[in-house]
This record gives structure tokens, C-alpha cells and sequence, in this order.
């Protein structure tokens, strides 16, 4: 009795550019999620490579992958992960503290981040007492808080209604263009594909082969 | 909640633990400043005897104690736990009434000290206060009744006493040409040390030290009693030790998402490690506060410790066993956590985020 090895994800190829709007689309089951762990150096492949700009994750150690996560890599979830007991300007702060960033300029860049998304009003504001669109702008100004050069986001709309769905999007569109930072995002709603400068389709675990420009 | 029961169980583990130290340390202090109360500047009692008031050693080695040089006052003594008026056990002193004055400071309350070796007793005022008795009263010593002559004051634990004279004791106690300890005194207090050795040479069979050190002899009584609170102690750790543990690794369960979380951020496995450690101790400190806190209350409300019906030994504050306490504490709560740790280090971030 043993594991038995599932393969999600089979010849995937894919190159990113700076600063592309990226949008994988896929339906439930298709290893968006799979895809984007390995792009975000949480999960390590059974074959094959990931490189970040001229780092090879597949070969780091925990030590470097963390390293990765951290200055490299944003993440957005579906369900935004923010730690409960602290309000929006400590989440927004918490991946600077990883980077070592001081006390004062942390705080300085969550307050400039989460007034780039909206919230302004909302900095001590813990999770509970803010809406769903909010939490999601929230993990969002967590995401770019190391000047990352890639976000990862794993369905961030789909908990959302249609109208934070077209909301958080516009927002997205318009943080990719001005922080000029690679955007990776997964959806199964083929709408979303608009926002994106570069459309990818995945389909039991196959991506396809060239990129549909919008 | 989860917090609030780990802090609530090391708070009750530090109470355990200053309770029974304290009261160790209590004992132990108490028996050296009764020891150290006894007077005289050398003291001999019988080899290998529990304590030294209950042993026995043949009164003609006060005779022989006699011829050595520098040895002024020789006192041999005698002390019996008895039945005092059908109440209680009491300790009761045999003592050669001149020596009484040569051995203790004293005040009478009432009455006189006793003076020759008929047989009467004198009371210390605590026990004449109890037993609600003055100078004409008699008393019963296991049976046998003595006119009290007086009631004494000390200010030491001599002031629960009954004295009687020494010869009375012995027949009382069907103790003859015996007695518990022999006190002696020197001329020259810069020869203690040698007159200790001249005793130790000529009387091997019965032990012998200076009355400062007399309490080191209990070394070996004193451990016992260590050991057993420190027993209590430790199985008190050890239960509290693997409670915190298992509550630990049921946070980690419940925490792994947020783990997750950090890990996902760009937190490296050694940050998780001090982040949590941090949390065990800061947990640790807390209850360790608490339970010496709660421990300082309990003191102010008086802890007594009953010796007898009618005498309790009040429990002393130790401040370094507070601190000691607050130490294990601490320690305690950070030791029971790095197996907890080293779990939540384990955690594999895209295991624990990808149901959202």
C-alpha cells in the first residue's frame, strides 16, 4: 500500500513576460491551482523546471524557496487568507516584516498600498468587519507589498459577486499597468479573459500551446 | 480559549510548585532554627537516630565530655513526644534545673523555674495557654501528675514545651542513666573545633557537631523530605509538560492555515520556530504570573501548617522560590512546545491553502 502518483499538470510550457496580464483559464479539476503552487515555489514539480529570472526554484532548498516567496512572489487567493486577528494595515504589513523591511517604512508602504486599492478608510479594519470585495482588495495591497516581480492569483474573483468581480479586475488592470509587475492570474470564468494581455487555456492538465493575445 | 488553558494549567503548576517548596523550605528552616533555639555551643546525640531529640545515649559520657580541657558546662538532656493531660502529644524536656539557666534564655510569666529535681514541671506560656493552666495547676504527663510551678517565655518554639527536671524524666520515661542529647559549652569559643574532636575521639559511637551546624546534621531527613516534594513537583511538570504539548499540536492543527498563511508570505521555517517559541514562553511568563500571583494571595490569607492541635508552623515566603516558579514556568511551556513546533514548521503551505 503506497501513494499512487496522480499527474496533474503534463508538458506544460510556459514563458512570462515582464510585466504581462496573464490570465489562465480552466475548469475546476484542469491543476490551475497545481499550475500556480509551482509557479509560486510552493510545491516542487515530479519532473521538469520553474525559473524566476535567472533562479532555478525547482533546485532550491526550503530556506531559498521562502526567500523566493517572499521578495519575488505575490499571492492572492480565492478566499484571501488574511490572518483574522489583525486588522488590514498589519496584514498588508506582514510580508515586509519576512523582508525585513523597518517598522516605519512598512507601515508607511501598507497606508500607501491600501489607499492604491481603496481602503483608505479601512486600515484598522480587521478582516470580519470588512466585505468580501474588501478583503480581497486587502490581500491584494498584501500581494505588492515586497515589490514583487510576479502576483499569483489563484481565482480571486470567485468568491465574489459580479459587481466586486468587475471591481477588483478594473482595480488589477490598473495596478498591472501602473507597477508594471507580472500579473499570473486563474479563473474558470471566461470573462475575465478580457483584463488580460495574454490568455492561456488549461484542460486536463494541458496548457495550451501559444498564448491567445487580446 | 485554547491560550487561556495553557495559561491556566502552568498557572496551577507554579502554584503547586511554590506551595510545596515553600513549605519544604519551611520545614527545613524550622527545624535548623529549633536546633539553633537548643542553646549550649556542641551537641551529641545518638548515631544514626531520625532526630536528635529522640535518640539515646548513656548519661556517664557527660563525665567523661567533663575532662576535657576548654569544656565548661556539660548538660545532658532529655526529650519524649507524651500524652499531656490525655491532649495531645507535646513535647516534654527533661533538664537538669541548673543548667536551665546556663542552656536558655528565659523569662518567667508566672510563678518559678524549677530549681531542684523534685518532681514538678514548669510550662511554656503558648502550651499554658492552651491547656488554660497557671503556677498551683497540676498537670498529667502519661500519667504521672506534677504540681506547674511556673510558665515561661522564650519567644522560640521552647514556648510549647513542657520542662521537667532531668532525674524525673528518666523515670518517668523509664529512661536511667540514659538521655537524648547532652549539650555542652566551651570557655573558649576559639577551641569549639578542638574540643569537638577530642569528643568525636573519645565517644565514637554518638555524633557530634556544633550547634550552628547541628542542623547539617539532618542532612540526609532534610533530603527526604526534598525528595519528595520535589516528586510531587516534577510528576506536577511532567503532567503539565505533556498537556501543554498536546494542546500545542491541537493548535497547530487548528493554526495550520494561518502557518500556512505566513509560510505562503515568504516566512522561512526558522521564523515560524521563534514566532512560536516566542508565543510558548510569552505563554509561559503569563501563567507564571498568575500562579504566583495567586500563590502571593493564598500566602496573605495565612498558610499554616499543624504540627499539633494547639501549635501550626505558618508557611514562609521564599521570594527566589517565586522566581524559580516563574523560571520553570517559562521554561516548562517553551520545552513542551518544540515538538509542537518543529510540526508546524513541517507544514507544507499548498497543502493547508488549497481548500481556501
Amino acid at each position: 500500500m503506497g501513494k499512487i502518483d496522480v499527474p496533474v499538470l503534463k508538458e506544460v510550457n510556459l514563458e512570462v513576460e515582464k510585466g504581462d496580464f496573464i490570465v489562465i483559464q480552466g475548469p475546476s479539476g484542469s491543476g490551475k491551482t497545481t499550475l500556480l503552487n509551482l509557479l509560486g515555489a510552493l510545491d516542487n514539480p515530479s519532473s521538469g523546471e520553474v525559473w524566476i529570472e535567472d533562479t532555478n526554484v525547482t533546485t532550491q532548498k526550503e530556506k531559498g524557496l521562502s526567500q523566493i516567496r517572499c521578495r519575488k512572489i505575490g499571492f492572492v487567493f480565492q478566499f484571501y487568507n488574511l490572518i483574522p486577528k489583525m486588522p488590514a494595515l498589519d496584514n498588508v504589513q506582514l510580508p515586509m516584516i519576512f523582508a525585513k523591511t523597518p517598522k516605519e517604512m512598512r507601515k508607511r508602504k501598507a497606508e500607501e498600498l491600501l489607499k492604491a486599492v481603496g481602503l483608505e478608510r479601512r486600515l484598522q479594519h480587521k478582516p470580519s468587519e470588512l466585505s468580501a470585495g474588501e478583503q480581497q482588495r486587502v490581500a491584494i495591497a498584501r500581494a505588492l507589498a515586497n515589490d514583487p516581480i510576479i502576483v499569483l492569483m489563484d481565482e480571486p474573483t470567485g468568491n465574489l459577486d459580479d459587481e466586486n468581480t468587475q471591481n477588483i479586475m478594473r482595480l488589477l488592470e490598473r495596478l498591472n499597468k501602473e507597477t508594471k509587475q507580472t500579473f499570473i492570474l486563474t479563473t474558470h470564468n471566461v470573462s475575465l479573459t478580457k483584463y488580460a494581455n495574454k490568455v492561456h487555456f488549461l484542460h486536463n492538465g494541458t496548457l495550451t500551446n501559444s498564448p491567445k493575445y487580446v | 480559549m485554547r491560550n487561556s488553558l495553557t495559561v491556566a494549567g502552568l498557572a496551577v503548576f507554579v502554584m503547586i510548585f511554590i506551595l510545596i517548596t515553600s513549605f519544604t523550605f519551611t520545614v527545613q528552616s524550622e527545624v535548623s532554627r529549633s536546633l539553633s533555639d537548643l542553646g549550649g555551643e556542641i551537641t551529641l546525640w545518638s548515631q544514626g537516630a531520625l532526630l536528635p531529640f529522640f535518640g539515646e545515649i548513656p548519661e556517664n559520657y557527660t563525665a567523661q565530655i567533663e575532662q576535657i580541657a576548654y569544656v565548661e558546662h556539660v548538660s545532658p538532656q532529655i526529650a519524649r513526644v507524651s500524652s499531656v493531660d490525655s491532649q495531645d502529644l507535646r513535647l516534654v524536656f527533661g533538664l537538669n534545673p541548673l543548667d536551665i539557666p546556663v542552656f536558655y534564655s528565659y523569662t518567667m510569666v508566672e510563678g518559678e523555674m524549677i530549681s531542684t529535681n523534685e518532681s514538678k514541671a514548669v510550662l511554656g506560656c503558648l502550651f499554658a495557654d492552651f491547656l488554660e493552666k497557671h503556677s498551683d495547676d497540676n498537670i498529667s504527663i502519661d500519667g504521672h501528675v506534677l504540681p506547674v510551678v511556673g510558665v515561661f517565655k522564650t519567644d522560640t518554639w521552647m514556648d510549647n514545651v513542657v520542662i521537667i527536671p532531668f532525674s524525673v524524666a528518666q523515670d518517668n520515661f523509664s529512661l536511667s542513666g540514659r538521655a537524648s542529647i547532652i549539650m555542652v559549652t566551651v570557655t573558649d569559643p576559639v577551641q569549639i573545633d578542638f574540643v569537638v574532636s577530642e569528643i568525636r575521639m573519645a565517644l565514637p559511637d554518638v555524633s557530634v557537631s556544633k550547634s550552628q551546624e547541628a542542623a547539617s546534621r539532618l542532612a540526609p531527613l532534610m533530603s527526604s523530605i526534598s525528595l519528595v516534594s520535589y516528586t510531587f513537583s516534577t510528576i506536577a511538570g511532567i503532567a503539565c509538560f505533556f498537556g501543554i504539548t498536546n494542546v500545542m499540536l491541537t493548535g497547530i492543527i487548528e493554526r495550520s492555515k494561518e502557518i500556512g498563511i505566513l509560510k505562503a508570505l515568504g516566512a522561512s521555517g526558522g521564523e515560524v520556530t521563534r514566532m512560536m517559541l516566542y508565543e510558548s514562553a510569552v505563554l509561559g511568563g503569563v501563567g507564571g504570573f498568575l500562579g504566583c500571583s495567586i500563590s502571593i494571595m493564598i500566602f496573605l490569607q495565612g498558610m499554616i501548617l499543624p504540627i499539633t492541635s494547639a501549635s501550626v508552623i505558618a508557611i514562609q515566603i521564599f521570594p527566589e522560590v517565586f522566581l524559580y516558579g516563574f523560571i520553570l514556568s517559562t521554561v516548562i511551556s517553551t520545552l513542551a512546545s518544540l515538538y509542537p513546533v518543529w510540526r508546524a514548521v513541517r507544514v507544507r503551505p499548498h497543502e493547508v491553502l488549497k481548500f481556501g
